[in-house]
């Protein structure tokens, strides 16, 4: 089978020299759960927003599904985007004006879906996330567990092979931290999705298939 | 694109959102509509007033073809073209005629015109104080009203009266030598305050014959079908090389002259649409700005640039219909208290010089005018919405995600 993320030394270094990312090179099975460690500074997001085609590496190379990635080609960074990755952002990031169903079913509107189906995918991820009673509330009216499990099912809407999540429990307590986090795991394990999750949570890192350290910009535990 | 049902949605969402706001710069935009739609209404109104009156006082539908000089040839009026002038569609009748002059024994200068009595009748149709149409080939002339009066006053010349025409001829050399020519006052037209009013008119073959030559024709005369089609006919002419005349002109020259009137006032009215438009690009770029963040994310969940642009767009598009209405009904209004409060006004002010607004409107607001009103509200929103769209589009999604 082969691998979902290759990256094979991926450095990064900020405009105004600051080394944020040093040589990376791993690669990650399809269904993988990884968890990404590592102080504040030491350059977690970039990693993954460099992965999750947001940004740009200095050097190096990625390789996404099979897809070798093109940075200075925005049309295909945008399909893989659309057709590959999926995002959990620690500030969940709902828009606010949306409704949870409207909310799930955003990405398809970029990636076209008839409304029909468009609807019916979004309403049976809420429903398979316990939130079925919960499709016409605004974010607004959900708490911060529940938004984030509206987050998740976005991310999945587009059934892509690849997930992408910067601290997804960052904003929550403990205990909604790990349903978030087991729930993850068991999409992981149902749907055969690769997770790639940055957390501050050292405990995290003892369930994961895989964990990773980033110290100054170098991965360790690969 | 099936996208844009759903993009319309979306951005639908964000503009009822903000109403206030929306409806705010939108009225700002009406207003410059609200100023151009009165004013053009205005100057069309007038224009429409101005014509109606030219109809009312003079005989659109006949055209008076002459030769032309082009290239420095001379383009003289031969059968052949009054042939072809007779095919153009619309074209009623086509009589060719000559123009010469006559004097009598004391002197008195009269302006010749030579048509078939045919023709006299349909171009001109002629109604008699006295007497008739005069015969083919004969020497009979029919005398329009003024120069009727003025030959019994100084000439003693009555109606049915037999009386001596001079006529002119130059030789090669310069040398005048005079002919005589027997005419009879056949018939005395009633007054009808046009140029026949002052000539002398015979049939066409008589003056033919008093020349050796073959000469061309001086002109000839149109009768087109309806006022409407007097500019194509007369375009139709002029693309015979020759040239055509007549009170269409003067609409000419009143359309030419209310074009730039309205153009000026137009361009007056359209700087309250610059401060318009200026509101619609701070909007969006404040609307940009407060949404980046969600830009941001959206294009991590697979916008691209063209689709962020297209979101921004469709809610400029919004905002310019709203404005393009608001400024047509604005301006409806305008054009009623222009209508009634300011014509009752300018009567008041003017008196007679104006009476003729007393049966017109002031301002005339047409479809076209609104119709034009509403796509220049939507035109100017979008091309403002072009900075705020692209700076949206050109946003980093990194750094607009961690924007707070
Ligand atoms: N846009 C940028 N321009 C310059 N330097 C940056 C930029 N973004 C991040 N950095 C720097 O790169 C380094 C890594 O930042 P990064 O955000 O990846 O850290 P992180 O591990 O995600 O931290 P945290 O746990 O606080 O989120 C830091 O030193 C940061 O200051
Ligand atoms: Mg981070």
């Amino acid at each position: 089978m082969p691998a979902t993320i290759e990256v094979d030394r991926l450095s990064k270094v900020y405009r105004g020299g600051v080394p944020a990312l040093a040589e990376a090179s791993f690669t990650i099975e399809k269904g993988e759960f990884v968890t990404l460690i590592g102080r504040s500074g030491s350059g977690k997001s970039t990693l993954l927003n460099i992965l999750g085609c947001l940004d740009t590496p200095t050097s190096g190379s990625l390789v996404l599904d099979g897809v070798p990635v093109n940075f200075r080609d925005p049309s295909q960074l945008v399909s893989i985007r659309r057709q590959k990755i999926g995002f959990v952002f620690q500030q969940f990031n709902l828009l606010p004006h949306l409704t949870a169903q409207e909310n799930v079913e955003y990405p398809m509107l970029f990636n076209y879906h008839e409304p029909k189906i468009r609807a019916h995918t979004a309403g049976e991820l809420l429903t398979s996330l316990g939130l079925g009673d919960r499709k016409h509330h605004h974010p607004a009216e959900l708490s911060g567990g529940e938004q984030q499990r509206v987050a998740i099912a976005r991310a999945l809407v587009s059934n892509p092979p690849i997930i992408f999540a910067d601290e997804p429990t960052g904003n929550l307590d403990q205990k909604t931290s790990a349903d978030i986090f087991s729930l993850m795991q068991e999409i992981s394990r149902v749907r055969k999705t690769t997770f790639f999750m940055v957390t501050h949570e050292r405990e995290f890192g003892e369930y994961a298939d895989r964990s990773f350290r980033l110290i100054d910009g170098k991965v360790t535990g690969t | 694109m099936k996208k844009l049902a759903d993009f319309a949605r979306l951005s639908a969402r964000q503009v009822l959102k903000k109403r206030m706001r929306v409806f705010l710069t939108a009225f700002g935009i009406a207003i410059g509509i609200a100023a151009v739609v009165g004013m053009v209404s205005f100057g069309e109104g007038i224009r429409h007033q101005a014509i109606e009156t030219i109809k009312e006082q003079s005989d659109l539908t006949l055209i008076e073809v002459t030769g032309s000089v082009r290239d420095e040839t001379v383009i003289p009026i031969t059968e052949s073209k009054v042939s072809l002038i007779r095919e153009i569609p619309h074209v009623e009748a086509a009589g060719p005629v000559y123009r010469v002059s006559f004097s009598t024994l004391h002197q008195t200068y009269i302006d010749v015109l030579g048509i078939s009595a045919e023709d006299l009748r349909v171009l001109f149709t002629p109604v008699f104080s006295a007497g008739d149409l005069y015969p083919a080939g004969s020497n009979q002339v029919v005398i329009g009203h003024e120069l009727a009066e003025k030959l019994q006053k100084y000439e003693g010349i009555r109606q049915g009266d037999l009386f001596t025409a001079i006529i002119r001829d130059y030789a090669p050399n310069g040398a005048p030598s005079d002919r005589k020519l027997a005419i009879r006052s056949g018939g005395t037209l009633r007054e009808r305050e046009d140029q026949l009013d002052s000539l002398l008119i015979m049939d066409r073959d008589t003056i033919h014959a008093l020349s050796n030559e073959s000469v061309p024709y001086n002109a000839v005369y149109v009768r087109v079908d309806n006022p409407e089609n007097v500019l194509t006919v007369a375009g139709g002419i002029q693309s015979l090389g020759l040239t055509a005349n007549g009170a269409f002109r003067q609409i000419e020259t009143v359309n030419r002259f209310m074009d730039l009137v309205i153009l000026f006032l137009s361009i007056f009215a359209a700087i309250s649409l610059v401060v318009g438009a200026l509101m619609i690009v701070n909007t969006m770029v404040m609307s940009v700005y407060e949404r980046t963040r969600e830009i941001g994310v959206s294009m991590a969940l697979g916008a691209s640039q063209r689709d962020v642009v297209t979101l921004i767009l469709i809610e400029c598009l919004y905002i310019g219909m709203i404005g393009g209405v608001l400024g047509d009904l604005l301006g409806i209004l305008f054009s009623y208290v222009i209508n009634t409060a300011g014509k009752a006004y300018l009567i008041s002010q003017t008196g007679e010089l104006f009476s003729a607004f007393a049966r017109y409107d002031l301002a005339l607001v047409t479809p076209e005018i609104l119709l034009s009103g509403f796509l220049v509200a939507v035109i100017l929103s979008l091309v403002s919405g072009i900075y705020p769209a692209l700076q949206a589009a050109r946003l980093n999604p990194v750094e607009a995600i961690r924007h707070t």
